[in-house]
């Protein structure tokens, strides 16, 4: 047998595999002598059929089958024999057979990219980090002094510490009413946020059965449109904010808190835990980034599409009936992530390399202390958590990638930096 | 004119006989032993040494139907075992 390794490129190789009619003979006799006991002709009883008569009538398809199941097999031996590692699925390019002729077929497949490691040393990163302000905890009290208010009835609507019931009529930018888009009675805190800010500028000032204006530019996701709204006041309520007092710690808590101190307390924490959270991820983002664009090596086409289909197919289990909606188009959805499946692609062969280089291996001191963790966190048994991690890949790859991701933290420059623009902490 | 040889006999049986230089042939009910031979020289380009032909009776046959039993009968037909000089031999398979 020949066997011949050509490298096309990087990431992709081909074996040309040749076989002569000897080697192959032995393969065949074993098919026939499987093929025999299952083979059913008239006029002979099952598995009687002579050998003369099975290989002149099926020889062909059985050579043919034969054919195909060695080829893989051929291949997957000489790829274990050489360390080559294939991944995703090899695919037959070339094959060339006929009965009583020796055999040769290419196979083209892909392997891992070899890249080496680089040094993170020179990598600096800031981390935003916020501490909750005053102002913040200030803002939040509000929130819960206008959650619990009570309300009595007013002749004008002063500031947005009001509550309006309005009919609300929509029309379209050439200022004709949209027939059935209106709705009567409809109630509006003013003190929250989902109200459109120019719904709350139209309607302050107004008294009852005024008739008032809001236009706006109202955004689904990726796009946005113009909206006219005329809206009749109906009902004007006044919010009665309770004081933010000891008295209101203990409503809003269930009596946990007993004092205004102690819940403003709470709230500092709850704020510094999410802005931590939020300082955590980006930064877990932003590192990761600069680590793959220190990476340039090609990557394999199977890796890419095997995320993409992972993509599709969470996608499709989302929808109703698991079906996707009339004139989808997967291809246009597959283009439009394909940036994000390279990166992902990219990153796993990265971080693959990492946990080899550092030789990270999941010892059961490892497992008990994530369960140990993570059980507080979850509220779920330790014993528990430690069989599910000691059974689940996944989470075995979780706890290796965060064992990874503390050295990497250690290992690029960081500078904390303190901010409270909001859009410092979100993900690209 | 009728055709002599329908079809070769291919089982198990034949098979075994195919050893002592033995074929046989299902053939038109109308034809003898002669050319039964003849045909088969000729076709196979072979010498028979003899030829016995023998009647097969069809099968009577019946089924359980909405009407009651239906009762039927395949045709008869004619059986012919040609036995081939020394050393020749006949391939069935060699179309296939």
């Amino acid at each position: 047998m020949e066997v011949t390794i050509n490298t096309l490129s990087d990431c992709d190789r081909e074996m040309d595999i040749t076989m002569t009619t000897e080697e192959l003979q032995p393969h065949f006799e074993d098919a026939y002598k499987k093929a025999l006991p299952s083979i059913e002709i008239k006029g002979f009883r099952k598995g009687k059929v002579p050998l003369t008569v099975v290989k002149k009538m099926f020889g062909k398809s059985i050579e043919y089958q034969t054919v195909e199941d060695l080829t893989n097999e051929t291949f997957r031996k000489e790829a274990e024999s050489r360390n080559l590692n294939p991944i995703g699925v090899p695919t037959i390019t070339k094959l060339n057979f006929k009965p009583g002729e020796p055999l040769s077929f290419k196979v083209k497949f892909e392997v891992k990219p070899e890249f080496e490691i680089k040094d993170l040393s020179s990598i600096s990163i800031e981390k935003y980090i916020h501490a909750a302000t005053e102002e913040e905890i200030e803002k939040e009290v509000t929130r819960l002094q206008q959650i619990n208010a009570s309300f009595e009835p007013a002749e004008k609507i002063e500031n947005e510490n009001f509550a309006v019931t309005v009919d609300m009529q929509e029309f379209d930018e050439q200022g004709n009413i949209i027939p059935g888009n209106k709705r009567e009675n409809l109630r509006l805190s003013l003190m929250e946020t989902s109200v459109e800010k120019e719904v709350k500028e139209a309607l302050i000032g107004a008294g009852m059965n005024e008739i008032r204006d809001a236009k706006f530019e109202h955004s689904h996701g990726d796009h946005s449109h113009k909206v006219h709204l005329q809206l009749t006041v109906r009902g004007i309520e006044k919010a009665i904010l309770p004081e933010a007092n000891d008295e209101l710690a203990k409503k809003v808590s269930n009596n946990e808190f007993s004092t205004i101190a102690e819940l403003k307390e709470n709230i500092k924490k709850d704020l510094n835990d999410f802005w931590k959270e939020r300082s955590d991820r980006r930064f877990e983002n932003d590192l990761l980034n600069e680590i793959v664009k220190q990476y340039e090596f090609a990557v394999p086409e199977s890796l890419v599409a095997g995320f993409l289909d992972a993509y599709v197919d969470d996608l499709k289990n989302r929808q109703p009936n698991k079906t996707f909606p009339r004139g989808f188009d997967e291809k246009k959805y597959r283009e439009s992530y394909r940036g994000i499946a390279l990166w992902q692609a990219k990153w796993l062969l990265i971080k693959d390399a990492l946990i080899a280089k550092e030789k990270i291996e999941i010892t059961e001191t490892d497992i008990e202390k994530t369960a140990e963790a993570e059980a507080g966190k979850l509220g779920i048994d330790k014993e528990r958590l430690i069989s599910y991690y000691k059974s689940s890949e996944q989470a075995a790859e979780k706890i290796k990638y965060d064992r990874l991701f503390d050295i990497l933290k250690r290992s690029v420059k960081l500078t904390e930096v303190e901010t409270a623009d909001y859009s410092k902490f979100t993900v690209e | 004119m009728t055709t002599i040889l329908i079809h070769p006999l291919l089982t198990e049986k034949m098979t075994e006989l195919g050893t002592k230089r033995q074929y046989a042939f299902k053939v038109s009910t109308q034809t003898n032993k002669i050319e039964v031979a003849k045909a088969v020289e000729k076709k196979f380009n072979v010498e028979v040494v003899s030829v016995r032909t023998m009647q097969i009776k069809g099968k009577r046959k019946f089924s359980m139907t909405k009407r009651g039993r239906m009762e039927g009968k395949k045709s008869n037909w004619k059986k012919a075992i040609v036995t081939l000089k020394d050393g020749q031999s006949i391939d069935f398979l060699a179309n296939v």
